[in-house]
């Protein structure tokens, strides 16, 4: 009833969703405000990531194509795909993983082809790698290639796994792919060392482990997910259908930490603040949700007690 | 006839890729080396080339809806009006861009429509839901049986270990998210994963032998 005085757990029980909301977005955008404006003051208040081990797999998986080309020399051919399947809605937490994919690559001078299934992608294909290319030197066509967005599905993967360069035909620009330095060599999947899909959108990842292999290869595969669809990545980590996961933002985080171990601070810019500005927000969101779920349950005992108490006093 | 041709087209069609998956890519018959992929390029970039004819069904469809809207002056016309001038203004933009080799419409596409004004409002639409899940976190995860007990505990063991307040709390809040994850989520998940497999299959088959009737529009 209007003005009468509510009690304390049915307050608990209650709260004004409108606080929730205003809770949620200071701890949302004080770290991306301070990270705009005090930057150097966000790189202290960043909280560390926790030890995730899908994305040190994936840097191990990295690091020892490194390797795999000092032995093979001069007769190495191979390249890593990505495939950056998500557009703004998912940006936050995907494109620090891309982000840090290709700075890896690029860092590594390791060759790489990127591309996207769907039209919203097109932009961060271009973008990432064209601003990290600026900081790292690299140059397009010979250490990267943006096959730009190409539609096609399930059917374009099976039949880039058959002829790569025949499937792709041109880059994002228009230019034949097979005229591109990069690409010398590239026939099918079997030249295709790792790949990395970044998508939040469910179903995108399984057709690459269905159709992207030839009859005697198939190349390793590596998934940067949302962290709501973590469970259901978790499971190919397990299965070893996946040599490596970005587990959500703090995947990307943690990555980026396991980057600065190998970097050469005279040549190399640090990494991006991005995922750890943003992983920082959310661990206060998450925070801010275990209190609310908290003072819920708090309002539930309260509640439950304070019904037996008038029980046992009417009895 | 419409109804057989679709149906005799979707036949040929599963029964092409059936094969093609199962066999291997050259079979030796009578002496005679065969390849029953040997179309499979001018087949896959048929299959493309229908894939991106949606795209003109789509505008289509989106004039036929939103212009009948307008010219009728419907409830909602003005956000109809804005949706086929939003879509006007990127397709001529992005066009003009490529292939009219513009720099200045190129950047316009590229900088203000994608970045700044695609970007920020599907970001602005998808964060809404942060609001959403904290609100509804709140509201729902009240222990009121053991189901609902379970379901919170797990739920605060993976958030706790997830993020690095959790690990900086104690080492043993990873390992417990762990733990779950792999002995809890992931078993489940998979009985998950596999029932739907299953029912997709189910579907598959119905939808390849044409005994889906919504392949056909509707259920009549």
């Amino acid at each position: 009833m209007a003005g009468e005085r509510r009690s304390f757990s049915e307050w608990l029980l209650a709260i004004d969703r409108r606080l929730v909301y205003l809770l949620v977005l200071v701890a949302l955008a004080v770290p991306l405000l301070a990270a705009e404006f005090a930057p150097y003051t966000a790189r202290k208040l960043t909280l560390p990531p926790a030890p995730l081990r899908g994305a040190r797999q994936l840097f191990d998986r990295v690091e020892r194509i490194v390797n795999e080309r000092q032995e093979a020399g001069a007769a190495y051919d191979k390249i890593v795909l990505i495939s950056a399947d998500f557009g703004p809605q998912t940006r936050a937490e995907l494109y620090p993983m891309l982000e840090c994919t290709v700075r890896h690559l690029m860092m590594r001078r390791i060759k790489f082809a990127i591309m996207t299934n769907v039209p919203d992608g097109a932009g961060y294909c271009k973008e990432v790698p064209e601003k990290l290319a600026r900081e790292l030197g690299c140059e397009y066509g010979k250490d990267w290639v943006n096959f730009g967005y190409k539609p096609g599905g399930s059917f374009l993967v099976r039949q880039m796994a058959a002829k790569l360069p025949e499937a792709i035909k041109t880059d994002y620009k228009g230019e034949k792919v097979e005229s591109l330095p990069c690409m010398t060599g590239i026939k099918d999947a079997g030249n295709v060392s790792l790949l990395v899909e970044i998508t939040g959108l469910v179903g995108m990842f399984g057709r690459w482990p269905a159709f992207f292999s030839t009859p005697t290869s198939r190349p390793d595969m590596a998934h940067g997910c949302t962290s709501v669809s973590i469970p259901d990545a978790y499971s190919d980590l397990e299965s070893g259908l996946i040599c490596g996961l970005f587990e959500g933002i703090a995947g990307a985080a943690a990555y980026n930490d396991f980057l600065e171990g190998i970097r050469d601070p005279e040549k190399d810019p640090p990494a991006s603040l991005a995922a750890r500005v943003h992983m920082t927000g959310q661990t206060v969101a998450h925070v801010l949700v275990i209190i609310f779920v908290a003072l819920g349950n708090a309002g539930v005992l309260l509640s439950w007690w304070a019904s037996r108490r008038r029980a046992a006093g009417n009895g | 006839m419409r109804r057989l041709l679709v149906m005799l087209v979707t036949l040929l069609a599963g029964v092409y890729f059936f094969v093609q998956f199962f066999l291997p890519k050259d079979l030796y018959i009578f002496g005679e080396f065969y390849q029953w992929g040997r179309y499979e390029k001018e087949v896959f970039d048929f299959v493309r080339v229908i894939f991106v004819m949606s795209f003109g069904l789509g505008i289509i469809n989106l004039v036929r809806v939103y212009g009948y809207q307008i010219v009728r002056g419907r409830p909602g016309w003005v956000n109809g009006a804005v949706l086929l001038l939003a879509m006007v203004v990127t397709i001529v933009a992005g066009m003009w861009g490529k292939f009219g080799q513009s720099d200045g419409m190129a950047s316009f596409y590229d900088k203000f429509l994608f970045g700044g004004l695609m970007n920020n409002l599907s970001s602005a639409m998808f964060s809404l839901l942060a609001f959403y899940m904290a609100s509804a976190a709140y509201r729902s995860f009240r222990v009121k049986s053991f189901e609902a007990a379970l379901m919170m505990g797990a739920a605060l063991v993976i958030m706790i270990g997830q993020i690095p307040l959790g690990y900086l709390v104690t080492e043993q809040a990873p390992q417990a998210r762990n733990w779950t994850m792999q002995w809890i989520s992931t078993p489940a998940f998979r009985g998950i994963a596999f029932g739907a497999m299953v029912a997709g299959l189910a579907m598959a088959i119905r939808m390849w032998l044409s005994l889906e009737k919504t392949n056909f529009g509707g259920g009549k």
